[in-house]
């Protein structure tokens, strides 16, 4: 398997934090001896790559290995929800665009709403935005509030089971800043998206529809104080843009009241002239800062997504587990065996043992209660390749005509279809039985073995039985747990 | 599977029975499987107890039944031994003549073991006088011509260590004292270092197996760290919960939820004790111990919850929200209407208005809005909790009874087959500066500030003072 460097997703750590759960129930030599394992094929830099190996290796065991069924496990927002808001996001930035320069009949538009709505509103978000980002960057997030929507969003990203979503909101309630960060980061991309979509539709308008730039405001707002505001506003380009500053004479003739009813028509062309400050400003207040909020915010995330990757409370011990050798001081079953005991053991050549879908684990069937006796050169894997592993096994079978075939199948798993066929191939119809593993420190239980024996009644092998595997005393794990 | 590596150092435990073999073997094997039992002779045949490391057995031992007949197997090797050169063969062709047969069936199964090239570790009790009769087995393993090393195994006391040391010293090029059932780690390593040098070529893969196994070690305890700090965390934010439909009696979810709070912190203390056992290899520990105190006043809560979830300033806030952005929206309008010239004026009135009208309507109709049915599914009721604790001492019992565990687990050898009795825990060990640290440490997991930060600092704190009992 190749290692996926790179950021992981949220989703990863939320199957991170589901994986170190279920591992909690799985004995510790077991774990230790599955994730040296993968330690030893991985060959990442850094632990946050290590950690995503494990996380995909953990992934092809259980049958979840794409972004798609990642994202359906927990719920979240997949791609197409993103590029919908963001559409949605530009959209209204164009609407309202049209809407601000559409409104008045006369093609009149008050520059003060403009610069409210398109510059000064934004530029209160992006400044509530960098101190939540500072505060959020510095670890300080505020409890959630009715308001935030992590509140809702907590509860529902889960599936329907209760368990899911508790599991989900624990999970998740301990990355606050990371969740804040995450929010952010959209939220600066839908402000920019939102800023870009009202340029756009500026331009637009303008190339289908002629319109006037005026100003003028129930407050009593003197001409004087409005030309110092513009140029404290024009600062940063007024050196390099020059015609992106009204002259004081434009501001003064663009002065309007509804008492007015004529414009003077030699006053039109200069009230026009308004037009790349306010696009200058919107870049500049608006556009510009919600970039940098959005570059920053990206940034903050990628470091505490992996921080929080990797510092997630057992993501330590799975490194530990991964790089550390699987150490074994105790009795074991094969060792346990003097070589006199061992020569004692009669090999049985009239057995063949299929290790059905792996149900072994790897481990030798010499270390297994009942399976010892036969011999390692008629064992043969099937039910985990292709059907022509499984065709070669039971050709082998058929042309050795054993006394007794034994198949060894994880008990734990129901009965299937594709074992049935498997059987139904044999054309001699061997006496077969076969063998339930169990899981570790387990024995099999009754409903299972019922199980097994219904799928033995209903098989197309006339002669077929059986049999659940005991442990011996100083346990062999048959998942590799010795 | 286990490849057995004929190459490794083998080290044959032998000596009469009832010595402490199967001791000795069990606390450096770290088995609590090994049967050891008070009748003499409970072994009966040779086990094995191979160190592997990722597969590679680094060495082994080999856990023998007492020789019991050593004067006449001493006589039948003197019968058909010509000179001291053909001793070692003497003794192979002794286990070759009688293994199989019924005769001699415990020295058998220990000689085979040295025959095949095993190192030999001669057991004996140092609170038992030493006698004559023991040279014969001792002068039966000098004629294998293996290297050896004796251990003074202390059951009851030291009476006789002085007379053991000085008997032994006279067969034996290495004595030592060990006492299996309260060895510490440090002594268990050093112990094997000896065997090391036992043979020069023993000498490699015992100092490897010395350091895995202190690598191993020190991951137990981190584990052990990482568990137990899960089990604060737990602790102090744990809350069991019920939603209540309105009108439905509340006594018996208040029972039901004060034995769900007590269950959850039981089940959590029991999983990191086993998580810890398991972690020491301890398989079949018996303990006995002090039940944990749950009772706490004030643990009830009882609040209203509508719409699905929101509390009552919840819903406040959530309605004025709503209000001022409905108002805010009607304003924005009407500004818009006026072009501008009304200065946002109205966007501000009808937003405050809109905030403080759908605020009060909330506030006065909140006891409605709990009694509205969706789909036959109530919209509000009463939610009833029990936890998380607020007592400040309830995390440090939690930790005291946590490390007690730990340390008597760490401590405890696997020879040892007595209950384990956990008695009140203590945290004298603490500094005042370290109770502080902690104290400030459990506020803020209590409060969900900076969770993870906090409980990565925990962790590091219980790590250390885990690895520290082995110092």
């Amino acid at each position: 398997m190749k290692t996926r460097g790179g950021l992981p997703q949220l989703t990863e750590i939320l199957q991170l934090a589901q994986h170190i759960e279920n591992d909690q129930v799985l004995p510790l030599r077991q774990l230790s001896q599955r994730d040296h394992r993968l330690g030893e094929n991985c060959h990442a830099a850094n632990d946050s790559d290590r950690l995503l190996y494990w996380l995909r290796a953990m992934e092809v065991q259980n049958g979840t290995s794409s972004e798609a069924s990642r994202a359906a496990q927990f719920r979240m927002p997949d791609g197409s929800v993103l590029f919908a808001m963001r559409v949605l996001a530009a959209l209204l930035g164009a609407l309202g665009m049209a809407g601000v320069l559409l409104a008045s009949g006369r093609g009149l538009v008050n520059v003060l709403v403009f610069l409210a709505i398109f510059v000064v509103l934004q530029l209160l978000l992006c400044l509530v935005s960098a101190a939540l980002l500072l505060f959020a960057a510095r670890g300080y997030t505020s409890p959630i509030s009715p308001l935030n929507p992590l509140q809702w969003l907590l509860p529902r990203i889960g599936r329907e089971s209760a368990d899911k979503n508790v599991f989900l909101a624990r999970v998740l309630s301990q990355f606050p800043t990371l969740l804040r960060l995450l929010l952010l980061r959209y939220g600066q991309e839908l402000g920019a998206l939102f800023t870009l979509g009202a340029i756009t539709s500026f331009f637009v308008v303008l190339g289908f529809s002629d319109f006037t730039f005026v100003w003028g405001s129930t407050f009593n707002i003197s001409d004087q104080l409005l030309n110092s505001t513009i140029q404290f506003m024009a600062m940063p380009w007024s050196g390099w843009i020059p015609a992106a500053l009204p002259a004081p004479e434009v501001v003064e003739a663009s002065r309007y009241h509804q008492a007015v009813t004529d414009l003077g028509q030699a006053d039109i062309p200069s009230m026009r002239r308004w037009w790349p400050f306010l696009i200058t400003a919107m870049t500049f207040y608006a556009l510009l800062p919600r970039l940098l909020l959005w570059g920053l915010s990206c940034q903050l995330y990628r470091r505490q997504v992996r921080q929080a990757f990797v510092t997630y409370p057992g993501a330590k011990l799975v490194l530990a587990r991964m790089q550390a050798p699987v150490v074994r001081t105790q009795a074991s079953a094969a060792a346990d065996l003097s070589a006199d005991q061992a020569a004692h053991i009669g090999l049985d050549k009239g057995l063949v043992l299929i290790d059905w879908a792996a149900a072994l684990n790897g481990l030798a069937a010499s270390r297994f209660d009942g399976l010892a006796s036969v011999p390692s050169e008629n064992i043969y894997p099937a039910g985990l390749d292709s059907p022509l592993v499984d065709d070669s096994c039971r050709h082998a079978v058929e042309k050795y005509r054993p006394e007794r075939l034994l198949i060894a199948v994880k008990s734990w798993e129901p009965p299937m279809l594709d074992l049935a066929d498997f059987l139904q191939g044999f054309a001699s119809r061997p006496p077969c039985t076969l063998v339930l593993i169990p899981l570790p420190e387990k024995q099999v239980n009754e409903h299972q073995l019922q199980e097994w024996r219904l799928f033995a009644q209903e098989s197309s092998i006339h002669d077929l039985d059986v049999s659940p595997l005991k442990l011996m005393s100083n346990a062999v794990n048959p998942l590799g747990n010795t | 599977m286990s490849s057995m590596d004929l190459s490794a150092p083998s080290f044959a435990v032998v000596g009469r029975p009832n010595k402490g073999k199967s001791s000795i073997v069990a606390t450096l094997a770290r088995d609590d499987s090994v049967h050891i039992a008070a009748a003499a002779g409970s072994t009966r045949h040779a086990r094995r107890f191979p160190m592997e490391v990722n597969d590679e057995v680094l060495y082994e031992l080999v856990d023998t039944p007492g020789i019991q007949r050593a004067r006449a197997v001493l006589a039948w090797l003197q019968e058909h031994c010509a000179d001291a050169a053909q001793r070692p063969a003497t003794v192979r062709s002794f286990v070759e003549s009688f293994q199989g047969t019924t005769q001699f069936t415990d020295e058998c199964e220990a000689l085979a073991a040295i025959t095949a090239g095993a190192g030999i570790i001669y057991v004996v009790d140092g609170s038992c006088p030493f006698g004559a009769d023991y040279e014969a087995e001792m002068e039966i393993l000098r004629w294998t011509g293996q290297p050896s090393l004796a251990l003074i195994n202390l059951i009851e006391n030291d009476a006789f260590v002085a007379q053991w040391t000085s008997g032994l010293g006279q067969y034996f090029q290495t004595v030592r004292t060990f006492d299996a059932h309260r060895a510490q780690h440090r002594k268990q390593l050093d112990l094997l270092e000896l065997f090391g040098h036992l043979a020069p070529e023993w000498q490699q893969p015992l100092q490897r197996a010395v350091q895995v196994l202190e690598q191993d070690r020190y991951q137990q305890h981190a584990s052990a760290a990482f568990k137990i700090s899960e089990l604060l965390v737990e602790g102090l934010t744990y809350t069991a919960e019920q939603r209540v439909p309105d009108g439905l009696p509340s006594a018996t979810v208040q029972k039901m939820l004060y034995a769900q709070y007590q269950r959850h912190l039981k089940k959590s203390e029991q999983n990191c004790r086993r998580y810890v056992e398991e972690l020491f290899y301890y398989t079949a520990l018996q303990k006995t111990e002090a039940g944990m105190h749950f009772d706490e006043e004030d643990l009830f809560h009882q609040e209203h919850w509508y719409l699905w979830g929101l509390s009552k300033r919840q819903l406040i806030v959530a309605a004025a929200s709503a209000g001022g952005i409905a108002g805010g929206g009607a304003g924005v309008v009407l500004d818009a209407a006026t072009g501008g010239l009304s200065g946002g004026l109205g966007t501000l009135v009808s937003g405050i208005g809109g905030a403080v009208a759908s605020a009060r309507s909330a506030w006065k109709r909140s006891a409605d809005i709990a009694q509205l049915k969706v789909s036959g599914i109530p919209t509000g009721g009463q939610r009833l909790s029990y936890g998380p604790s607020q007592n400040i001492n309830f995390p440090f019992v939690l930790l005291g009874r946590a490390m007690q565990h730990h340390r008597s687990i760490a401590l405890r050898t696997h020879a040892v087959r007595d209950t384990l009795h956990l008695g009140e825990p203590a945290l004298d060990w603490l500094s005042d500066k370290e109770r502080r640290s902690l104290a400030g440490l459990f506020s803020n997991v209590r409060k969900g500030n900076k969770s993870l930060e906090q409980r990565s600092v925990l962790e590091a704190m219980i790590s250390q003072w885990c690895a520290a009992v082995d110092e």
